[in-house]
């Protein structure tokens, strides 16, 4: 999602020509886009203040009804819904940011929601298509829901059942397919590896890319004591295409990934930090629940979005000072 | 395949906070109704065994509960102490069956009806048929014209709904998320529920007693 805007980042400078090695090429590297996941708080805002997006992250399964696999009219559209996102897509770029997949299921691989979202997809003209590394769903002839995205064991036996799983879905929707790192309120011990191996080892295996979540990523870290720090060094950032940011809230003397209100301030430090090693970073969405629209109203949206610019803007700059220092340092 | 009944497990576990609880307290005897490996049985009880279960169990209920609280808010607010049985009935009864929670606000009227005798006095059962009945009629009609081709203009064929007593003091305490006058007199209404042009119209009328 390219930023129109200009980078004062990317002013160029002269370089000193050192022996006979030619003057290394300044590369544009465009600043990622920001924008919001959209809930339904935002229709004015998304009509008044479109200018300050660059994308729209949607979630589909807000415009059908689905009463699930064998049943009879599966995603049965909802017309005001779907009128609203179709006037929202005409603003700005859109991305699919899906709920409903369940991949990590070993009971189902629900393909006629994957032929679903491609057609949703297609309708949107979606720049990618993004979902959850959980799962919801289990049974196969009377499915269950389990009412929150619940976490998978990092081994070879998950592995195992999403690489083909991915490439099934990549190859079916035709455009870039993320996978978002999952939040967990319990850990499953004795697994084969940590999360951040094996979403590399994942990304190795197949052609998605990642949705990295970085309120996930700060509330795991918080309530499971770890460092965030540690895990994005770990974790291989150049597959990483677009970046969560929320806020939360305690519960039961958890730090929750509630999505109340702005953006932790826990969670600028990580972007901070991960943008600058994400090589094909292009969008840096804001989530927040419709219920804290009262909490942050058009200026706090606002603020947000121009928080996560001006971090990326220092990123970008300070990318851009270590890259003429390296060449001036050069012999 | 013993994943899924890893997975089938923890889903019962996080939809049944007591099973969870039982697995804490008693291990894995309580998960043999699953075909687990010996790992995934650890990992079960391991799981339980932690604080995190019972925020899982508190999220899930969370989630199960928007749909209903959507539905019926003011029947919510009335039944008070209450609403948790109710809910553990309806939700033991039932399995969510979709990432959209669809089948509780369906049944919630009748098993919070079922349940009025856990409320504490007469008048407040007979305030709870009356706004369980009124918010039902409304939710009807809003799932009548949701796929309709343009439901933000829908207008529907109007419903009744009769009161035993003052619609006006039970809509105005329960929408502030306080308890109704304890003691209304019975008076009799009428209120008629119909959506013009997308929006939903109610209109409160005094019964009058029938010219002699």
């Amino acid at each position: 999602m390219k930023q129109s805007r200009p980078a004062s980042a990317q002013q160029q400078r002269p370089v000193a020509v050192q022996n006979d090695r030619p003057a290394p090429v300044q590369q544009d590297r465009p600043l990622p886009g920001v924008g919001v996941l959209f809930n339904p708080a935002l229709i004015d805002f998304v009509e008044q203040h479109a200018q300050a997006l660059d994308h729209l992250a949607v979630i589909p399964d807000r415009c059908w009804v689905d009463p699930g696999p064998g049943a009879e009219g599966r995603f049965r559209p909802l017309p005001a819904p779907l009128a609203l996102l179709d006037r929202v897509a005409q603003q700005r770029p859109v991305t699919l940011h899906s709920i409903g997949l369940s991949i990590c299921s070993a009971d189902v691989f629900d393909r006629p929601y994957v032929d679903n979202l491609a057609r949703w997809s297609a309708h949107w003209r979606a720049r990618w298509v993004s979902e959850h590394l959980s799962f919801s769903r289990v049974g196969s002839a009377h499915e269950v829901n389990a009412a929150l995205a619940l976490p998978v064991a990092y081994d070879d036996e998950m592995l195992d059942l999403l690489v083909p799983r991915i490439d099934a879905v990549q190859q079916r929707l035709g455009v870039p397919f993320l996978l978002e790192n999952n939040v967990a309120y319990v850990s499953i011990p004795e697994q084969g590896m940590g999360e951040a191996e094996f979403l590399n080892r994942l990304c190795a295996r197949t052609s998605c890319s990642l949705l990295l979540d970085l309120h996930n990523l700060y509330t795991n870290a918080v309530n499971h004591r770890f460092s965030a720090h540690a895990f994005l060094d770990e974790l291989e950032l150049s597959r990483v295409t677009e970046m969560h940011v929320a806020g939360g809230q305690s519960m039961m003397g958890f730090h929750t990934d509630s999505h109340t209100g702005p953006v932790h301030e826990g969670v600028w430090p990580l972007l901070a930090a991960a943008a600058e090693r994400a090589s094909a970073l292009q969008a840096v969405t804001f989530e927040f629940h419709e219920s804290s629209w009262p909490m942050l109203h058009t200026e706090g949206v606002l603020a947000q979005l121009a928080q996560a610019r001006a971090v990326l803007a220092r990123v970008a700059a300070k990318r851009a000072f270590k890259e003429e220092t390296a060449t001036s340092l050069a012999f | 395949m013993s994943l899924a009944g890893f997975q089938q497990a923890l889903t019962a576990m996080t939809l049944n906070a007591a099973l969870a609880a039982a697995v804490r307290r008693q291990g894995s005897r309580h998960l043999e109704p699953w075909p687990l490996s010996a790992l995934e049985r650890r990992r079960l009880v391991a799981m339980a065994e932690q604080p995190g279960m019972e925020l899982n169990c508190t999220l899930a209920r969370g989630n199960r509960f928007a749909a209903v609280h959507d539905a019926y808010a003011m029947s919510c607010a009335l039944l008070g102490p209450a609403l948790r049985g109710v809910l553990d009935a309806l939700w033991s009864s039932q399995l969510p069956s979709s990432v959209q929670l669809a089948g509780d606000a369906e049944r919630f009227a009748e098993v919070a009806w079922a349940h009025a005798h856990t409320l504490p006095s007469d008048q407040m059962r007979a305030y709870l048929r009356d706004v369980l009945a009124y918010e039902q009629q409304a939710y009807e009609l809003a799932l009548s014209v949701r796929h309709m081709p343009d439901p933000e203009h829908a207008s529907s064929p109007p419903r009744w709904v009769g009161f035993e007593h003052d619609p006006q003091a039970l809509f105005e305490a329960l929408q502030a998320f306080q308890p109704p006058p304890a003691d209304l007199p019975r008076a009799p209404h009428r209120v008629r529920l119909a959506l013009v042009d997308g929006a939903l119209e109610t209109a409160i009328f005094e019964e009058t007693a029938p010219a002699s």
